[in-house]
This record gives C-alpha cells, structure tokens and sequence, in this order.
C-alpha cells in the first residue's frame, strides 16, 4: 500500500476493538482518517476468550449498537453461541453473551473497515508521536518503516502492545500478542512528553486440539434455543447454537501446579505488573482458594466447527510441560494435546486519571488514547472508548462541544467516569455493581436512553432512530394504559390464585406491581393491542411498570443531585494553596485535577466539606480574574 | 456535610439553650409545601410577610405551638436562594427541639449540616465574594470542630459502631452483588431469605441505639438539675455549697431576664447544669408568679430535680414532678431535732451534716442514668437522630423487599439506600469496597 496523503484529519494506532471504533465513528463523521496496524488481517481479532458480551459488558455492546457502532452487529453476524446471563434474576441485570467464530468476526471487522468510505488502513509499526515544540498540540505520528504523517486528532488504541513482554514459566520473550510484534517506541515518545505509564498484565489459558478431547467425559452447554441478538437493526435472527463444554479441575490438578509455583513467574517475582482480580490465573486460584478441591473449566470452540479450543478458566502462566500435565488430570482431558500453552503479556499503560471525559489527555491537546493503554480490560469496555475517543476526536475538530456521557445515562458513563476519577491499579472490568443507577441502565433499554443521541451525533442511522422513537411511543401509551384500566376486584381474586384477595378494583399497573405476578400471568386481561406488543417490548414495559418505585427513586437521586456537579473547574487551579481543603484532598485533586465538581466529588479522600469548599475557592478566584 | 444534593433542609437557627424566642428554618424547593401541611392561619402565606396563627398536626400535642409567626421568603428572593421558611416560637429547649423532629419527620427533610444554610447563601449569591474566604473558613472551623468531636468519646464509640453496622451490611450486600456480577461461575449463593435475619439485628441495635437518644442529649447538653422548693428552703445555700465543693465550673450564666440562676459543674466525668429556681408557692403577683411559671418549665425540662424541704416551710410537690426522678433533702436540720420520714438525705448546708451523702447520691443518680445506650454509644444528636431514623426504616424496606421475594438487584439497591443512608455518618461506601469484599471473599474469575 501506498501513501496517498500526507495528512488526515485523524489518524487511529492500531486495529483492535478499541481501533476499529474509533475509526469507523471518526470517517463516518466525515473526517479523513488513517488507520495504522502492523496487520490489516489482524483486525479485530479476539487476543483472548471468542465471546463478545456477559454480564454488565452486554450492557456496554447494546450502548454501542445505540450510538451507532459496529460490535454488535459484527457479533450478531458471527455469534455462533448466544445465551441471556443473569435470566433468574430482573431485567436490569439480563447480560447478553455470545460465543463468536473469531476468524469470522475479525473478518468482518476487515471488510467493514476496508469497505468504509474515508477510511485508510495502512500497514505499518507507529514508533513515536510528534507534537509541537510545547509538546501542547499533537501533530502527527512516525513509523518503523520511516513515514511521518500530521493530523489534527491522533487516537491511540495500542491496545497490550506497548513494551509487551510474554511471560511462560521462566521463558520470557517481547511480543504485543502470541506471534506477534511489541509495539516498541511510543510509550518513550509519551514519556518525552510529560505522561506517566505503569506496567499491567494479564493472561491468557493454552488453546487445545478438538480431536485430543473426551467429550464424553464433560458436560455439554448450549445456547438459548430463542436468543436476543445484540443490535437492534439485526431482525431475522437465526444464529447456529453450537456447543461449549464444562469439566472440572481435582485435587491432583492442583497438586501438580502447586509443584510448579517454582517456575511461575508470578510467583517468583519476575513479573512486576499487577494482574486482574477477577480473571486470576489458575495457579493464583489454586494458591488463594487452596480450601476449594476444584475449579470449573469452560472448553469454547475458537470458531465454527473449530479444531481448537479455549481453556476457559485456565489462563496460566506456568511452563508449559506443567501446564499440559496438570490439564491431562482433568476429567475427559487425560490425552489433551496443545496447540499452544497459556501465557502471561506485561505491557505499558498510562493511568487514565491524565484524561478528560472525552478521552482526549489533559496535556496534549488532539491526543486520545482508548482501549487497553488506559488500564482496562476485555473487548467490550475497549469498543466503547474508542467509540467515544472517535466520537469526540471527530467534534473537536469541528469546534463542537464535547460529548460526555453521565453516569445516570450508560454504563459507557460509568466507565469512563470511573477512569478518569480513579487510579486504577489493576486492569478495569466493567461490573454492573459499579454503576450507582443500575436499575435505570438496563439492557433492554439502552437504545431508548442513547439511540437519540447517537442519531444527533450523526452515527446512529435514521431507521434505527425512527424504529427506537416508534417502540418509545408505544412503550408510553401500553404504560398509561397499564395505569389507567381498572380490573374488577372478583376478576382479579378469580385470576391470580396464590395472591391475596383484593377487595376493590385495581389497575393493571398495581397487579402487576404484585409479588410474583408477570405479564404473561395477565395476558388475559389485555387487549389484542397490547398482546401483539413484541415480546422484547411487552417485558420491557412491564418492567418499567412493575418496578415504577424503584426506578422512580433512583431517577429522583439523579434529579437530586446538585447542578454545581456539572460546575467545570478551571485547568490552572492551584490545589496545594487550598490550605482551607484536607491535605490528603489537595493531593488528590492536584495529581488528578477533575474537570467539573461532580468528578472532585467522587475521588477517594475527598469529602463533602472539601468539595464545598472547592466551589467557594474556585467562585472566588473566577470572580477576581474577571474584574 | 452530605453530597451535594438538592435536598431540603431543616435547623434550629437560634443559638442553643434556653431562650424566649427560637427561629426554626426551612429552606429547599419542599419548604412551602411543607409548612403548609402543619400551618393553620386566618391568612394564606405570603412572600415576604410575617403571618401569625398556629402549628397543627397529628404528630403535635395539642395546643403547643399556638403562637406562631411565619414568614415565608419564596427563592430565589431569601437568604438562601431558595425558597425558604422561617417559623418563630415561643418556648425553650423542649419546645425547639420537639418542632425539629417533628419537622424532620415530614417527607423529603433532612436535617442540615454544619454550615450548610450560609454554604448554600453562598451558592445562591446572597453572600458577597469578597466574603468567600469568611464562609471558607466557617466551613473549615465547623468541619475541624466535627473532626475533633468526633475524637470524643461519645462520637468515637458511636462511629465504631456505625463502622461495625455498615460492615455487616456490607456483607449482606456482598452476597447480593456477587450474585448478580458473578452468576456465571460456579458459586453457590445463599438466598436472600437468609439476609433476613442479620438484617433484622441491625435493626434492633438501631431501636436500642434510638432509645438512648433522650440521654444522649442530655449528656451533650449537660444534665439538667434543678433545686426546686418552697422559698427560703435553702435552695441558693444548697445551690452555692454545690458549686463550691466542685472547681469544675465550666460555664457560669446568671439567668438576667428570668429569676433561676445556671451554672455547669462536672459530676462523675459529666457535665450537669445546676439551677437555682424560684421559690415555688402560691401567689398572686404577676412577677412572682412568672417567677414560679418558669420553675414549673425548669422541672419539665429536668433529668433529675433536687427537691429542697426545710421546717417551718410548705413545699407542695407540683403535679409536673410526676414522672422525674428526684432526690428529696431535708435541710436547715441543724435548726430542729425532729425530722420528717421519708426523705432521701437529711442536711445542714451551715454543719454540712449529710453533704457527703448528698453528693454520694448524686454521683450514683448521675452514673445510672448516663449508663445506657448500646456497647457505651448514646445518640446526641439530632442529625444522628435523624440518619437512623431514616435508617431505620430503610431496613424495614428492605426486609420487606426480601420477604416479597423481589430480584436481588432491586434487594441490593434497598441496601445500597441503606448505606448510603449510614454513609451520611461514616462516609461513603463505594463499589470498590463491595467489589473488594467479593474478590477476597469469593473465588470468582475465569
């Protein structure tokens, strides 16, 4: 490939998930974009687990289907394997999940992204970033083979590249991925700039061969026989149901890798990045949970009809003779053949507290980063800031205003929010524990909450906009109906058996507001109108209506909050003068400097009195600089 | 002070103590509608206009607050900025503070915060900038006074164990959360129902801590002790040889509109306010009798009265008395050889035969009675008051919400109210905190 231009209007470092967002939303606003990726096949590609979504990161997948991103589509068009988590349980915490045919998806990731009008990939390794002599305002980006290139936004998704270094037992070579490259050369362009970087890991489970397992030894798990697919544009929903499998680590498992901590390098110290919690590897399990005789293990095909398969609940970063012995304990694994061991990647990051809520860094203007490089984990939370990294990269260009989400309105709110106001010292995963109005933020109605404003941003396409206002409208009618038919007292005992009696008349809000009662329970005393709703849409009325109270309250918590949370606080602010404020408060707020109060408020140390304190201070000064 | 939230708020904003007149004040977008459910007038608040009638309500005794005066001040034109009430009363401390609660238990109020009525003038405008670094540093000064009281023991044992209640709901919490986030691996849950019962001691402990409210008061503001009996009984010379015996005097306040005189002395490690009151007896002279109306208020206000019995004198015990404990004294018995049964403590203030035994009683009155309250903590304050109140009944949602078999989020989201609810004590418990609590309490993680 050859250069065409010289300069773009935006330039995107690397094709991940985070990447692949952010250029798409940048060229579909319009904006001359370049995509830069040592390997255009790679694009897209699933470093880790072949499944898109789960819990609270289903969530994320259905917010950027609303604001017009490309991941739940290309999930719905390459999902072999869909399945609705948390379905014992309420609306708000339904996660979709699907397994995905990973060479498909990526595959698709290509064609979408090749096929994308003003959109340019080019093949190459980025090496450093330039900017002004200031080091103030990005102006372009170099590469190993020698070309330099100027944009106005640069957006960096580099994903475990930076400085990667894997780790098996005590083997530890550079690489960004298994068989691929470190990227090596940006993380000191950053540093020359004035940015702080840290070290993470994480891992990743061996890869097995279909043909060496006992499938008869495992438990089979299918999908759902009905499945919801993630996009809303998707319709004739048919994906194939191909199956997952369970088996279970023993005792002898775990004798044999407590044989091997020797050799771990996370035990012998030889890895200095700080790993996940919540997706530890098995000899972490094994050690932290020794009282626990055995630990579930998921095998996933890694596509369609695959010969190999992911160990699920098997990342490790032992070597790997100790690694394949102690899976051959495992029941219907006892001839179990690797394609390749499981390992553990060390890469850069920079602690996201130095970005704005728009993912532009506070000290480079132009300059965005997204994705694995501000310390977050899995795909999903990565498509979502580069989505808004695209997104914003794109309006700063035109002058216009910067588009942030609140945490009352997505969980991309949330996650961003939560970046920028904390350090985080371990990679982030999104939970739905996170979000403080979870009970607003429900799947089913992410494209209510968002589709407008992704339609306003000019992603959002219009047939998805008028199909979610239609559905919208037919949601508010159904609930004013529901509150409004009164159903007679003798009606209502002779229905619900179980209840008790009532002795006058009720809405059809009110019953259904019962303990125990669902809409189906009451189908009977609706009208054809309502009966024919779809399905999806008749469950989310319900609920809307059954949990009015609760989510009354928490709308009322979101009202509740004070207008001077969106009160901005200005960029030169000197904290460490504040001798009114904590000391421990001053630190906080001058290593993080958050841009509005709502943000000061929500950094640890920080209390009420502190932040109001702030306001008086920040009213003061602002009031003496313009006299 | 709370998070920055619209709320409305409530407070007592004359100084405290007893006074003739106390202001209560209202301010937030609730005021109006609130005033008006307990408000009864021949004429319709008006803004900016003082209207006088009476408080009524179902909560209030009849009669209490008959002579009211009102005045309304809609936002943004009022000190605050927001629509604001101001509610004048006659009446001491009792009165004052029975209006508060009764205020703080209409729907919506809570009670402010250190600061919080000049921090939101502040916000509104209404104090000039240049005044910014005068409301910096009250906000500073009352925070630094909350910081250091809460060094006292009294605030101290009750955060320990405001820490140990959240602990435990957190924990519950914790069950919930976990299931919700981490239902896709395999760890077993228990189900809600078994929140019930940890849920339903965190309860009783609130009832407990709820009922030491009264001493808690009391132990803040001093222990009120009134020397109350016929005139010349002895009551100054008993008042004086009291005050004397203790170096102690923390305060000393000479009653100047009213004939009781106050001062503060330190009994077993406590603060007691002694009061010498007028002499009780029949009169007609209207400045005797306002004289004997205000002895009559001291002893509803009492903990504890001294109840001063000399020869020659009748002291008829007032009907008010009924229900406070009292120690009886015989003085002056230097002057006679007979004396009458039934009394707690024979004395001569001149021999100072029985003061030892006096001051005996007093000190073992004043130790039963500071020795309630839950593992050493009491209530006293409103604010706290208030919280657990609120706390309370947050609990009882949310055993309902489990007993009604309703999903777990919306469970953990009754909880969640709860301790944000406690949090108002503590500070805030944040995601992290519940997250952390899963990460090493379950083994989660693919």
């Amino acid at each position: 490939m050859t250069v065409s231009r010289e300069s773009y209007d935006v330039i995107v470092i690397g094709g991940g998930h985070a990447g692949i967002e952010a250029a798409l939303a940048t060229s579909r606003l319009g904006k001359n974009t370049l995509l830069i990726t040592m390997e255009t096949a790679a694009l897209g590609r699933a470093s880790c687990n072949p499944a898109i979504g789960g819990l609270a990161k289903g969530h994320l997948v259905r917010e950027i289907d609303a604001l017009g991103g490309e991941m739940a589509k290309a999930t719905d068009h390459t999902g072999i394997q869909f399945k609705m988590l948390n379905r014992s349980k309420g609306r708000a915490v339904w996660s979709p999940r699907a397994q995905i045919d990973k060479k498909a998806y990526s595959a698709y990731m290509v064609n979408t992204c090749k096929s994308q009008a003003g959109l340019e990939i080019f093949e190459d390794e980025a090496t450093a970033v330039t900017a002004n002599e200031a080091g103030s305002v990005i102006s372009g980006v170099l590469t190993r083979s020698g070309s330099s290139f100027k944009c106005q936004s640069l957006i960096l998704t580099n994903g475990t590249f930076l400085n990667g270094l894997i780790h098996i037992g005590n083997k530890s070579f550079s690489a960004g991925r298994i068989g691929e490259s470190a990227s090596v050369g940006i993380t000191e362009s950053l540093i020359e700039l004035g940015f702080k970087t840290g070290r993470l890991k994480t891992g990743t489970p061996p890869r097995i061969k279909r043909d060496s397992i006992d499938f008869s030894k495992t438990t089979i798990q299918a999908g759902d026989k009905n499945p919801e697919p993630f996009s809303f544009s998707t319709k004739n929903f048919d994906p194939p149901n191909e199956y997952c499998y369970i088996t279970n680590t023993n005792q002898e498992t775990h004798r044999i890798i407590n044989g091997g901590l020797e050799f771990s390098p996370l035990f012998t110290g030889v890895i200095q990045g700080v790993g996940p919690r919540y997706c530890p590897s098995i000899e972490d399990k094994v050690v932290r949970f020794a009282e626990k005789t055995s630990h579930q293990l998921f095998l996933e095909p890694e596509w369609s009809n695959a010969d190999q398969l992911y160990v699920n609940g098997f990342s490790s970063s032992l070597p790997e003779e100790v690694q394949l012995n102690s899976l051959r304990t495992v029941s219907g694994l006892e001839n179990v053949e690797f394609i390749r061991p499981g390992y553990a990647i060390e890469y850069d990051f920079f602690p996201p507290s130095q970005l704005k809520a728009t993912m532009e860094t506070k000290r480079v203007k132009g300059l965005f980063f997204a994705g694995q490089i501000n310390g977050t984990s899995g795909y999903e939370e990565a498509a979502a800031q580069g989505l808004i990294a695209g997104i914003n990269a794109s309006r700063s260009i035109d002058g216009s205003d910067a588009f942030v989400l609140e945490r009352s309105e997505a969980y991309i709110g949330v996650l961003i929010d939560d970046l920028i106001t904390k350090d985080t010292d371990e990679p982030y995963r999104m939970f739905t524990s996170r979000a403080e109005h979870r009970l607003l933020l429900r799947y089913d109605n992410a494209h209510f909450r968002l589709a407008e404003k992704g339609f306003k941003l000019g992603l959002t396409g219009q047939t998805l906009y008028e199909d979610v206002e239609n559905q919208k409208a037919l949601a508010v009618k159904t609930e004013a109906f529901f509150n409004s038919t009164y159903i007679k007292s003798d009606v209502i005992n002779a229905m619900v058996e179980t209840q008790a009696t009532v002795k006058e008349s009720q809405t059809l809000a009110n019953i259904l507001k019962r303990p125990g009662v669902s809409v189906e329970d009451i189908q009977s005393l609706l009208p054809d109108w309502v009966n024919d709703l779809s399905p999806t849409l008749l469950t989310l009325i319900a609920t809307n209506t059954k949990y009015a109270g609760y989510i009354e309250r928490e709308r009322l918590q979101v009202e509740r909050l004070s207008k001077h949370q969106q009160m901005r606080i200005p960029d030169a602010v000197d904290y460490l003068s504040m001798q009114a404020i904590s000391f421990e408060a001053r630190q906080k707020l001058d290593k993080i400097r958050p841009e509005t109060i709502g943000r000061a408020s929500r950094i640890s140390g920080v209390t009420p009195a502190d932040v109001s304190l702030l306001i008086i201070l920040i009213k003061k000064n602002v009031s003496r600089e313009t006299h | 002070m709370p998070p920055f939230v619209e709320d409305t708020i409530v407070a007592i904003s004359t100084p405290p103590g007893i006074g003739g007149l106390a202001v209560v004040r209202i301010s937030g977008s609730l005021a109006l509608e609130t005033i008006n459910q307990y408000f009864a007038s021949a004429q319709k608040l008006k803004p900016r206009y003082a209207t006088f009638g009476k408080l009524k309500h179902s909560s209030l005794s009849e009669g209490e607050f008959d002579d009211c005066v009102v005045t309304y001040f809609k936002g943004p034109h009022s000190v605050t900025g927001e629509d604001l009430v101001e509610i004048s009363i006659h009446g001491g401390a009792y009165l004052q503070q029975k209006l508060l609660e009764v205020l703080l238990r209409a729907p919506g109020l809570r009670a402010a915060s250190a600061g919080e009525f000049t921090f939101r003038s502040f916000l509104s405008g209404r104090i000039d900038l240049s005044r910014a670094e005068a409301v910096a540093d009250l906000i500073h000064a009352k925070d630094e006074a909350a910081h250091k009281n809460a060094r006292n023991q009294l605030l101290g044992n009750l955060r320990l164990l405001v820490d140990a209640m959240s602990e435990r709901l957190i924990h519950s919490l914790t069950i919930l959360e976990a299931e919700l986030d981490f239902s896709d691996q395999e760890i077993e849950f228990s189900p809600p129902q078994d929140l019930i019962g940890p849920l339903s001691e965190i309860q009783e402990t609130t009832n407990s801590l709820l009922e030491t409210y009264f001493y808690g008061r009391r132990l803040e503001e001093g222990i009120r002790i009134p020397l109350v009996g016929a005139p010349n009984s002895g009551k100054s010379s008993l008042f004086n040889l009291l005050l004397g015996e203790e170096r102690a005097i923390v305060t000393a306040q000479a009653g100047t509109t009213r004939d009781t005189i106050e001062k503060s002395i330190v009994i077993a490690g406590h603060s007691i306010v002694l009061v010498d009151t007028a002499g009780l007896r029949e009169t007609h002279s209207e400045a005797e009798l306002s004289g004997v109306d205000r002895s009559l208020d001291e002893i509803d206000s009492a903990d504890l009265v001294i109840l001063v019995h000399a020869p020659d004198t009748e002291t008829s015990v007032p009907d008010e008395l009924i229900h406070t404990p009292q120690i009886t004294v015989y003085n002056k018995i230097d002057l006679v050889s007979a004396r009458p049964e039934n009394m707690d403590i024979y004395l001569s203030c001149t021999t100072g035969e029985g003061f030892e035994l006096l001051k005996k009683r007093l000190y073992s009155q004043v130790v039963n009675m500071v020795n309630v309250g839950v593992g050493g903590v009491v209530l006293s304050r409103e604010r706290h008051r208030d919280v657990f109140i609120r706390f309370k009944d947050q609990i009882t949602v949310c055993i309902t919400s489990i007993q009604n078999q309703l999903g777990p989020e919306y469970i953990a989201s009754d909880l969640r109210q709860a301790l944000d609810i406690l949090g108002e004590i503590t500070g805030k418990t944040t995601p992290d905190d519940i997250l952390n609590q899963i990460f090493s309490g379950f083994c989660v993680g693919k």
